[in-house]
């Protein structure tokens, strides 16, 4: 099959992405033909192909061939501190630093009696239901999750941990950058393989168009951010993928504190 | 940087703009501010500005000035002063969450969190009592016997649960202290409607803080012995507090 042409606002390096990926032929080309019409790469409007892009992706966040995890294999995700304590606050009725704080106490920073009632919180943060009445997740409805050649990511926590926000593509702010912004913290879980459900690989479709453009690649192996600290650009990127959101009550308990 | 980068990742924020791991533009700034030598006045007329020219009551709007002035410490009576005509200004258009972190921005930015203002919040308190409860325990600090009597009045009315005591362990430790503590988690423990959700709660936290007098046989020994519900949290006192010997000057 010919490839669809390439929409004449799209940079060469996102087509070739595009082409490159692994999703079905007629995703593609469904997707290069709504380009087509743009009028402009970036931009909120309508018409612009960041728009365009974006609305598709989201359409199809099913996408991705289905992975076999070993069972016993343990997989990574990070997640903004604040932000991720700001989102409990609304649903727990907490305030955000105080579940901050639970957080570092978890992290292995609190002291035996700030331990203990750290882990009594978590332990009904476990139980807790949304107002639908399901259980509380780690993400949203797309969870990115990281893996190690070892078959336990949590090694990634401990080797170099500053690094692995700049390994894993993080911030995808880039506009902002340089300088690559230090001292931004990260929730870092640890879920066994085996509990996750609907894995697969990663595609074009589960970044927006601004991480596709500049970050992502096919093949499942994220870059690192350039702009980031040269003895992490120097680590590499890390595989990924994606799966739907693991409830708090799958994640391990030894939660960590990720700084960059 | 700029007043327009700063309002321009302030709306980005409030618009719920992330990336994938959920860091917005906002955290990007703020990390990039402080880790260099930012100019603490500089960023005040900018949250300024932004209190005075952006949508108040757009959700989000609170949580990323707070953000904000949390993460630079930003402290000033004019600031302060500018968020608490915002907030009493605009107080119908916001949500109780917004207006939760509008007052907890206050308190941080070095306002003056009175109980009088935190009674007044009726909204914040029927829609989220356990948010209302932690503005108390800031605007009680040393008043133990006020915010002991919060504490009771809103676990005798249902309107917070065992768990959200449970979560908020230490904050009421530090602020009712060695004092007061036991004495007032006893009485509410009694107070809550649902007598089995407040014995279970006494007989967690009796666990917790080694004492049999939160437990659920303290509880059924007050009921035998008749102590009327005002009177539970007197007795109490009385037995933690007053039975310490006095000093001898103060006996004549």
């Amino acid at each position: 099959m010919t490839n669809p042409v390439c929409p004449a606002q799209m940079p060469a390096s996102v087509y070739q992405k595009i082409i490159g990926d692994g999703v079905g032929d007629a995703l593609k080309s469904d997707l290069l033909d709504l380009c087509a019409a743009c009028d402009a790469e970036l931009g909120d409007h309508d018409t612009s192909l960041q728009t365009v892009f974006d609305a598709y992706s989201k359409a199809n966040r099913e996408s991705g061939a289905p992975l076999a995890l070993a069972g016993d294999e343990i997989v990574g995700h990070i997640k903004a501190l604040d932000g991720t304590c700001a989102h409990l606050s609304k649903v727990l009725n907490l305030d955000s630093a105080r579940i901050a704080e639970m957080f570092r106490w978890l992290a292995e920073d609190g002291s035996p009696s700030q331990m203990d009632e750290a882990r009594d919180w978590f332990r009904d943060l476990t139980r807790k239901l949304d107002h639908m009445g399901n259980a509380l997740v780690i993400s949203g409805p797309v969870c990115w999750l990281f893996r190690e050649d070892g078959g336990d990511a949590q090694a990634l926590f401990d080797d170099a941990p500053e690094c692995l926000p700049c390994r894993l593509g993080l911030p995808t702010v880039l506009e902002l950058m340089p300088p690559y912004p230090r001292n931004l913290e990260f929730l870092g879980m640890a879920v066994r393989g085996a509990l996750l459900s609907n894995p697969r690989s990663a595609t074009v479709f589960h970044g927006d168009y601004m991480s596709v453009r500049d970050i992502w690649l096919p093949g499942g192996l994220t870059q690192p951010i350039a702009l980031g600290p040269t003895h992490c650009v120097n680590m590499g990127g890390v595989a990924e993928f994606v799966a739907d959101p693991p409830k708090f009550s799958e994640i391990d308990a030894n939660i960590r504190i990720v700084t960059t | 940087m700029t007043l327009e980068l700063f309002l321009s990742a302030l709306r980005r924020h409030v618009a719920g703009v992330e990336d994938r791991a959920g860091i917005k533009a906002l955290d990007v700034l703020l990390a990039q501010a402080r880790d260099a030598v930012f100019d603490a006045g500089e960023w005040t007329s900018f949250v300024q500005t932004a209190i005075e020219t952006e949508n108040v009551a757009a959700p989000g709007f609170w949580t990323a000035i707070r953000l904000t002035v949390g993460k630079l410490d930003l402290h000033s009576a004019q600031l302060a002063g500018r968020i608490e005509t915002a907030l009493t200004s605009g107080a119908d258009a916001l949500e109780s969450f917004d207006a939760y972190e509008g007052w907890r921005t206050f308190a941080e930015a070095g306002g003056y969190l009175a109980p009088k203002m935190v009674k007044a919040l009726a909204s914040l308190r029927s829609e989220r009592a356990p948010l209302w409860l932690d503005l108390a325990i800031l605007a009680f600090q040393g008043d133990p016997a006020g915010l002991g009597a919060v504490v009771r009045e809103l676990a005798e009315a249902g309107e917070i649960e065992a768990s959200d005591l449970r979560s908020r362990l230490s904050p009421l430790q530090n602020s009712l202290g060695q004092d007061h503590f036991l004495a007032v988690m006893t009485g509410v423990a009694r107070a809550f409607p649902d007598r089995a959700a407040g014995a279970g709660f006494g007989e967690w936290l009796g666990e917790k803080m080694g004492t049999d007098t939160l437990g659920r046989g303290a509880v059924d020994l007050a009921d035998a012995l008749g102590v009327v519900e005002g009177t539970f949290l007197a007795a109490v006192e009385f037995a933690f507090v007053v039975r310490r010997p006095k000093p001898i000057l103060a006996l004549a």
